[in-house]
């Protein structure tokens, strides 16, 4: 059975662009553009991955991982963000129970490698 | 028997003989020196009250009395001469020399005992042009005596002289000069008995020897000695000319005098009257002569202490302080005609004086520091006044308190300073001038001192002016920069998102057609279909590269708006290279090039933050690397390869790191911009923000130091950084 990932992003054109090319690598690929959109599809079902923005509307990537994880404690999930101001980025992650941070830009071959070592 | 010129200038010697004595004794340092000089000057004193003390008495028995008295000083005036001059020049617990001195006090003893026979004064000559001795055959004995010690004295004092140097040679030279006018006076006194003539009144002489050798002994250091020489002779020729005019006219129109005081009551009191005009003019006329002397010999002097006077008001006006400091070393070597100056000021921290500014031939670069705690610096607190290097040796000699004072000489000797002048600002030194020797050889005078302190405590006012306004500048241009910067870190924390985002969006989408191409069945396709997607592929390729490109810059722009945190500590150069070495493995293949490091023994440690310094260091490797790969391809040359050296070395409290790579290098023009913001040599669409360098060099000032490049088309490129040692370890 192929891999599940939930890509949480509002950035929809980004989003649905990697949906395709992922799906084409083989996996099972569902987005979120919000929190709560996120929340809804972990709740219907956990997927094997989730690649979580920082920045979402009206709410912020460390918050909606919470709430993911009361819902799915032992959820895999991984931090995507724009944002280089943060320091010390990486350790915060951690402690939130992420496996750890994609920061973007990114190659979408970089993008497919990570997901396979977060999975494996 | 009334006063004549030669009993009149006995009289004045033999007064001025018994003034200076105690005066020299109370105003000089106690010692041996200054107990024989006032016992000679006694003595000569004595001596010199010859003819005037044999004429006052009626009788010539008892004139022969007095005189044979007399000559019992005169008898030890020549070894009290010789040990004196022994004492000076250090020589008189020497062995060989002590010896000749008891020998000469003895056989002054022996003249002593036969002084009351014939043997030695048959008698007195009286009312003769002159007061003399007829001697018998032990005096002439005696006036060989005196050749031959002044013999011994002026060889043993010409020997002292040549190897004497600054102002210890200025005060053989007064003391020479002193003793040569004794020594023609003593002829003098001894000419009538044996050619009947004496042609001076040599008591004249006298007085000019002992005011001079009062100076050499006393006060030698703060007169010129051509000034004190013309002073003596100015006060005995003033006080000659004006006592012993009326004794002329009395003697020339005694006649004519003589009535006149016989037909007029009024006529002695008159005279009496134009006597004391006389004797009173003598101050006035000495005053004035000697001052006009002093000027013209002066002259030299007086002209560079003006410059210095009105170069130390305008100072205040300067207000960048390295022009400031460089006027004042320039001025001082330029007007006083000294082989160097130099200025110290104290640093920020107020922990060490630093070499400032430098002029003329100097060995010490701008840069050296000299600790709080040197002896030099207590002792410049402690005096609040100029210290002058051959002044603190005698007082060594002298036997002051030695290890304070041995301590600062040879700290002053260490800087090369025959004089250092301290600048105040209230209680705190700020900062001290070193002065050279003069290139005339002439010491330095009380006078030249006073005006350097006049300078030197503008030099202050104007120093702390300066500092002021450089502090404000650099106040000012730090909060410019802070601001700027706070605003560009916010702007760009707020922009680095979105930016990122757009270009994430960039590489997905482009990432995603790639990938989507790659995934059309071409095989049944046209080639020209086929070439179009291939060319599609590559196309969207170059797009995901800009866009990660466009991200690289986004970070690098942020690492350096955010403010770099002081988190200094020492660490050896050593570690800073290896640490970057250790991340630049991953980028580049060393084995593939030839990488020395070359370190100084003992080099000290830096102050710095590794991290900060190694990324600097990275970047640097990384670029020669760089440059060697763009050589290599781009010049092709035959039995190439790339060599990146690194070398450090120490000096002047810094440490001076060299990179050099022999790679593709640029031109000076390029090389003129290399630290400009977004300036690269990097093809734009290869590698490099054109941040690099100039974040290096933002670090690198930010840590006291400096870095510059050379570099030439084809030959390679140097990277020189300059960075401050960490303070010694208390």
């Amino acid at each position: 059975m192929p891999p599940t990932l939930l890509l949480v992003d509002d950035e929809r054109e980004a989003t649905e662009a990697l949906q395709m090319v992922l799906e084409l690598r083989g996996f099972t690929v569902r987005t979120a553009a919000s929190g709560r959109e996120a929340v809804a599809a972990v709740e219907a079902e956990v997927p094997d991955l989730v690649l979580l923005d920082l920045h979402l509307p009206g709410t912020t990537g460390w918050e909606v991982l919470r709430q993911l994880r009361q819902l799915a404690p032992a959820l895999r999930a991984v931090i995507v963000t724009g944002s280089s101001v943060e320091q010390d980025l990486e350790r915060l992650a951690l402690e939130a129970g992420a496996l750890g941070v994609l920061t973007k830009p990114l190659r979408v071959d970089h993008l497919i490698a990570a997901i396979q070592r977060f999975l494996s | 028997m009334g006063l004549t010129l030669y009993t009149g200038s006995s009289l004045l010697a033999f007064l001025a003989c018994i003034i200076l004595a105690p005066l020299v004794l109370w105003r000089g340092k106690p010692g041996r020196q200054i107990y024989l000089f006032s016992g000679l000057t006694l003595l000569v004193g004595v001596w010199s009250l010859f003819p005037f003390a044999t004429g006052r008495v009626e009788r010539s028995a008892d004139a022969l009395s007095v005189a044979r008295f007399l000559y019992l000083a005169a008898l030890f005036v020549p070894p009290l001469f010789l040990h004196l001059t022994y004492t000076i020049l250090g020589l008189s617990t020497l062995r060989r020399e002590a010896a000749v001195l008891r020998g000469f006090y003895l056989v002054s003893a022996l003249f002593a005992l036969a002084l009351p026979t014939d043997w030695f004064i048959r008698d007195v000559i009286r009312y003769a042009p002159f007061f003399c001795v007829v001697g018998g055959p032990l005096y002439t004995a005696y006036v060989g005596f005196f050749g031959i010690t002044c013999a011994l004295g002026f060889l043993a004092l010409l020997r002292g002289y040549r190897g004497a140097s600054g102002v210890r040679r200025n005060q053989l030279r007064y003391i020479f000069l002193s003793w040569f006018l004794a020594y023609v006076a003593g002829l003098f006194h001894f000419m009538p008995t044996y050619f009947g003539v004496e042609p001076f009144p040599h008591d004249i002489l006298v007085i000019a020897f002992v005011t001079l050798s009062a100076y050499a002994i006393v006060r030698y250091r703060i007169l010129d000695i051509r000034v004190a020489v013309a002073s003596a002779l100015i006060l005995a020729a003033v006080y000659a000319i004006l006592l012993g005019m009326p004794f002329l006219a009395l003697r020339w129109y005694r006649d004519f005098l003589y009535e006149m005081i016989q037909q007029h009551v009024l006529a002695a009191p008159a005279l009496a009257v134009v006597y004391a005009l006389f004797a009173s003019c003598c101050p006035f006329v000495y005053i004035a002569l000697q001052r006009r002397a002093a000027d013209r010999l002066l002259s030299e002097q007086r002209r560079y202490q003006t410059v210095l006077r009105q170069a130390a008001q305008g100072m205040t006006l300067i207000k960048e302080m390295d022009r400031l400091l460089n006027l004042v070393v320039h001025i001082l070597t330029r007007t006083v005609r000294i082989s160097h100056s130099a200025v110290y000021l104290l640093d920020t921290e107020g922990k060490t004086y630093v070499l400032r500014a430098r002029r003329g031939t100097f060995g010490i670069e701008v840069g050296h520091a000299m600790p709080v705690g040197s002896p030099l610096i207590a002792e410049l607190v402690r005096q609040r006044g100029a210290i002058v290097q051959e002044e603190l040796k005698l007082q060594i000699q002298s036997g002051g308190e030695a290890a304070r004072l041995v301590a600062a000489e040879g700290a002053m000797g260490a800087i090369q300073a025959a004089v250092v002048v301290p600048s105040f600002v209230e209680d705190t030194l700020i900062g001290f001038l070193v002065l050279g020797e003069k290139r005339s050889g002439r010491a330095y005078s009380q006078d030249d001192l006073q005006v350097f302190e006049v300078l030197a405590s503008q030099a202050a006012l104007a120093i702390e002016n300066a500092q002021f306004y450089d502090e404000l500048q650099r106040t000012q241009a730090d909060l410019f920069q802070t601001a700027k910067m706070a605003t560009l870190g916010q702007m760009a924390g707020g922009m680095s998102h979105q930016i990122n985002n757009r270009f994430y969006v960039l590489t997905i989408l482009a990432g995603t057609m790639k990938a989507a191409l790659n995934a059309l069945n071409l095989d049944t396709a046209d080639r020209e279909i086929r070439e179009m997607i291939a060319k599609a592929t590559v196309t969207f390729q170059k797009i995901e590269d800009n866009a990660i490109r466009g991200g690289d810059i986004v970070k690098t722009l942020l690492r350096f708006s955010r403010p770099t945190r002081g988190d200094q500590k020492p660490i050896a150069i050593q570690e800073i290279v290896d640490t970057a070495l250790d991340v630049v493995q991953y980028k580049i293949k060393l084995e593939d090039l030839d990488f020395s490091k070359e370190y100084e023994p003992d080099l000290p440690m830096i102050q710095g933050n590794v991290n900060q310094l190694a990324d600097s260091l990275f970047n640097l490797f990384s670029n020669a690397y760089d440059a060697i790969q763009s050589k290599q391809e781009r010049l092709k040359p035959p039995d190439y390869r790339g060599a990146i050296t690194v070398r450090a070395r120490a000096g002047s409290g810094r440490v001076t790191l060299t990179i050099r790579d022999n790679g593709i290098g640029m031109t000076p023009q390029e090389a003129s911009q290399l630290f400009i913001p977004f300036f690269t040599t990097k093809a734009t669409s290869e590698k490099g923000t054109g941040l690099g360098l100039f974040i290096i060099k933002r670090i690198v000032e930010h840590h006291g130091g400096q870095i510059r490049a050379t570099s030439q088309f084809g030959e390679g490129t140097t990277f020189t950084m300059t960075l401050p040692a960490a303070p010694a370890a208390a």
